[in-house]
C-alpha cells in the first residue's frame, strides 16, 4: 500500500515539474517572439495557392506595437484591396474599407485576405498566457531536436482550441498543428526560417496548409497552401498616430 | 343552358383559381414552417441570450394541451452566419444549421424534395453522424450520398469547432428557404458545447390551412401559467426592442412567432396575391351577374304571354317574383354541384401537372408539383357569393316580370 501511494505521488510530481516545464518553453518561446520593448514593422507576402493551382498574392505591411496590444495591417496589392486595412484598438479589430470609407467590426480568427493565414497569426502571441501544455514528448522534426507540446486554450479569444507546437532547442516553434474543438485537424503551419531583429526573432517564411480546403488531385491529396514571406523588418519607433482609424483614413485620400 | 354552363363554368373558375391561390400561400407557409421553426416557433431568452433552458417540459405542456396542432418538438438551431460545410477542396457557407428530432418532424420533414437519399437513410443510420444538404451545397461541394463532409462552425465562446458528417439526403429547396442544412440535434448540441437536451426553439406545426393567429393566441394561454411571456410582437425588429425594455432581464422570457412574423418582408406580397384574387373572384362574378341579367330580360321578354297567361289565371305579382327567383336559384344550385364536379377533376388534373421547369415555380410548389388547397368554408362562401350574384342579377327581371299587365302581355305578339 506504502508503495502504491509512493508511485502515484512520484508521478503526480513528475507530471506537476514536467508542466511547468513545458509552461517554461512557453515562456522562453513568448519572450523570443514578442517585442514588448519596442515596435516592429515589415512587409509580408502572402501566396496563396489552392489545390489544383490557381494562384493569388497580397502585400501588406504589418506594424505591431506588442507592449499595447495594437496592430495595424496595411493592404498594399493587389491594387483592388490596396488602401484596405485591419486595425485593433484596445478590444476591437476594425476592418477599413477604401471604397466605402467605413470601419466594420471583425475578429482576428477571420482569414486573411481569404487565405490559410489568420489576422491573429500576424500579431502578438502570448502561448503561455493562452495555452496550457497537456502533454509533451520529444521528436526530430528535419534538422532540429524538438520539444512536442500538445496545448490546450485556457480561454476562448485565440483562434484555435487546440494546438500541437515543435519547439527547437533554441526555443523557437518550427511546426504548429491546429486543431479544432472536437480534435480535427485544421492547419499545419511551418517556420522553416527565423530573423533576428535585435534581441527578438521574427519567421523570415512561414507555409500555412489548410486541411479542411484539399482536393485529391491525380491520386495525391493536395491542401490549400499559403507561403508568408517576411522581409524588411523594422524596429524603429512608430507614431502613436499610426494606431488610428484617423491614420487609415488619411492613407487612402 | 348557356346560363347553367355559364354559372358552372364560373363557379368552377372561381373555385380553382382560389385552390391554386391558397395552395400557392400555403405551400410557401408549408416550406417556410420547415424552415422557420414550425408554423409558430416558441423561443426563449434570457438576459438577451436565445435559449430555452427544460425544452422538454415545455414540449410535454403543448402536447397534453387541447390545441389543434399536429407535431410539437425541440430544435437547435445554430443563426451564426459562419458555419461551412467543406469538401473536396471546395467550402460554402450555411445561412443557418437546423438540429432537428428526425422522429418528432418525420412527416414534415419527408415533404423535402429529395433528389438523393431520405429521412428514412439517415434515421436507419442513427450510428453515425448523417446530415442533410441542399441541391446548391451538393453542388458546390461535389458532395453525394455517403460522402464525408466537413463542418465547420464556432462554439458559443467563438472557438472553432468541426466535424465529419455523411451525406444522407440532398434535397432541392428554394433559395429563399435555402443555404441551409439539417442534423440531428444532439450532434449540433455537443459541436457547440451545449448540454444534450440543449434547445434554441420548439417548433409548432398546425395542421394545412389553420388559423395561426388564433393559435398564438391559444398557445399563449397555455404557457402564461407557468412561464413569462414577451408581449406579441408587430414585427421581428420589435424583438430586441423589448427584449432591451424587459425590466427583469436575469428571468427567462418566451416568444411565441408566428409566420408571418419570420415571414414579414414577404406577407406583404402574400397579402397582395390573396386580394388579387379575390378581386379576379370579384370581376367573374360581376361578369356573370351581368350576363345573367341579360340573359333573363330576354328570358322574360320571350315568356311575356306566359307571365301573362299565369296572371290571367290568378298567380299574384309575389308568385311571379318568387318563381322567376326560384328558376334562378335552382339552376343555380344545379350548376354550382356541376361546376364542383367540374373543379374536383380540374383540381386532380392539376396536381399532377410538373411545374418545375417553370422558373421561380419552386417557392410554390411542392416536389414541382401544384398543391392546390380547396378549403371547404372557401368553397361554400363562393358557392353563396355566386347564389347571391344570380339571385341580383335575375332580381331586376323578375321584379318586371311581376309588374307586366296581364292583358298588355297576353296580347303580344310571340
Amino acid at each position: 500500500m506504502k508503495r502504491i501511494i509512493f508511485y502515484v505521488m512520484l508521478i503526480w510530481s513528475v507530471s506537476f515539474i514536467l508542466a511547468d516545464s513545458a509552461q517554461e518553453i512557453l515562456a522562453a518561446v513568448d519572450e523570443l517572439i514578442v517585442f514588448n520593448n519596442s515596435d516592429i514593422s515589415a512587409e509580408y507576402k502572402i501566396v496563396k495557392r489552392d489545390p489544383g493551382g490557381a494562384t493569388t498574392t497580397n502585400v501588406t505591411t504589418i506594424f505591431r506595437r506588442d507592449r499595447t496590444d495594437q496592430f495595424l495591417i496595411l493592404i498594399l496589392e493587389p491594387v483592388s484591396d490596396k488602401g484596405k486595412g485591419y486595425l485593433k484598438t484596445g478590444d476591437n479589430l476594425w476592418l477599413y474599407d477604401p471604397i466605402g470609407k467605413s470601419f466594420t467590426f471583425t475578429s482576428a480568427r477571420e482569414r486573411l485576405q481569404n487565405s490559410s493565414a489568420r489576422i491573429s497569426d500576424f500579431t502578438r502571441s502570448d502561448y503561455s498566457a493562452d495555452y496550457r501544455a497537456v502533454r509533451s514528448s520529444e521528436e526530430k522534426l528535419g534538422v532540429w531536436d524538438c520539444t512536442v507540446l500538445e496545448l490546450e486554450a485556457t480561454n476562448d479569444t485565440v483562434s484555435f482550441p487546440k494546438m500541437k507546437i515543435w519547439v527547437s532547442e533554441d526555443n523557437l516553434i518550427r511546426k504548429i498543428e491546429d486543431y479544432s474543438m472536437s480534435g480535427q485537424k485544421m492547419r499545419v503551419s511551418a517556420i522553416p526560417q527565423y530573423q533576428k531583429i535585435g534581441d527578438k526573432w521574427l519567421p523570415v517564411k512561414m507555409v500555412v496548409l489548410d486541411y479542411f480546403r484539399s482536393k485529391r488531385i491525380n491520386g495525391k491529396t493536395e491542401y490549400e497552401r499559403t507561403t508568408i514571406t517576411i522581409s524588411r523588418p523594422s524596429i524603429a519607433l512608430l507614431p502613436d498616430s499610426l494606431f488610428t482609424k484617423e491614420y487609415l483614413e488619411r492613407v487612402n485620400r | 343552358m348557356l346560363m347553367f354552363f355559364a354559372i358552372l363554368i364560373g363557379f368552377a373558375l372561381v373555385a380553382i383559381i382560389h385552390s391554386i391561390t391558397y395552395g400557392a400561400l400555403e405551400t410557401v407557409k408549408t416550406k417556410a414552417a420547415r424552415y422557420f421553426s414550425g408554423h409558430l416557433s416558441i423561443t426563449g431568452y434570457t438576459g438577451g441570450i436565445q435559449n430555452i433552458s427544460d425544452s422538454d417540459s415545455l414540449v410535454t405542456l403543448l402536447e397534453n394541451s387541447d390545441l389543434p396542432v399536429s407535431t410539437v418538438s425541440p430544435r437547435t438551431v445554430y443563426y451564426r452566419s459562419d458555419a461551412s460545410l467543406f469538401f473536396n477542396g471546395e467550402s460554402i457557407r450555411q445561412r443557418r444549421l437546423i438540429g432537428i428530432e428526425f422522429n418528432d418532424e418525420y412527416d414534415e420533414l419527408s415533404q423535402l424534395d429529395f433528389l438523393e437519399g431520405s429521412i428514412d437513410e439517415l434515421l436507419a443510420n442513427d450510428d453515425s453522424k448523417g446530415i442533410l444538404i441542399s441541391e446548391v451545397a451538393a453542388r458546390i461541394l461535389g458532395a453525394r450520398i455517403g460522402d464525408d463532409i466537413t463542418l465547420y462552425m464556432t462554439t458559443d465562446t467563438g472557438q472553432y469547432n468541426s466535424a465529419t458528417l455523411l451525406v444522407r439526403g440532398i434535397f432541392r429547396e428554394t433559395s429563399l428557404f435555402g443555404y441551409v442544412a439539417y442534423m440531428n440535434r444532439y450532434d449540433l448540441n455537443s459541436l457547440i458545447l451545449r448540454d444534450r437536451d440543449y434547445a434554441t426553439d420548439i417548433a409548432v406545426y398546425t395542421d394545412r390551412g389553420s388559423e395561426i393567429d388564433s393559435l398564438e393566441e391559444e398557445i399563449r394561454t397555455v404557457l402564461a401559467d407557468q412561464y413569462l411571456l414577451l408581449p406579441p410582437l408587430d414585427n421581428k425588429a420589435d424583438l430586441s426592442l423589448k427584449l432591451f425594455n424587459l425590466e427583469d432581464k436575469s428571468s427567462q422570457y418566451l416568444v411565441p412567432l408566428t409566420l408571418d412574423i419570420h415571414l414579414d418582408k414577404i406577407t406583404t406580397i402574400m397579402d397582395a396575391v390573396k386580394i388579387v384574387t379575390w378581386f379576379i373572384e370579384v370581376l367573374f362574378m360581376l361578369i356573370i351577374m351581368v350576363g345573367i341579367l341579360n340573359t333573363y330580360r330576354v328570358l322574360v321578354y320571350e315568356r311575356t304571354k306566359e307571365i301573362g297567361t299565369l296572371r290571367a289565371i290568378g298567380m299574384t305579382q309575389l308568385e311571379i317574383r318568387i318563381m322567376f327567383l326560384s328558376e334562378a336559384f335552382f339552376l343555380d344550385f344545379g350548376a354550382t354541384i356541376a361546376g364542383f364536379i367540374l373543379f374536383r377533376v380540374i383540381l386532380v388534373a392539376l396536381g399532377k401537372m410538373d411545374i418545375s421547369s417553370i422558373p421561380g415555380s419552386g417557392l410554390f410548389s411542392e416536389k414541382g408539383f401544384l398543391v392546390p388547397y380547396a378549403d371547404f368554408t372557401a368553397l361554400m362562401i363562393t358557392a353563396l357569393l355566386m347564389l347571391a350574384a344570380v339571385l341580383i342579377a335575375a332580381w331586376s327581371p323578375a321584379e318586371n316580370a311581376s309588374r307586366l299587365s296581364p292583358v298588355d302581355a297576353m296580347r303580344q305578339e310571340n
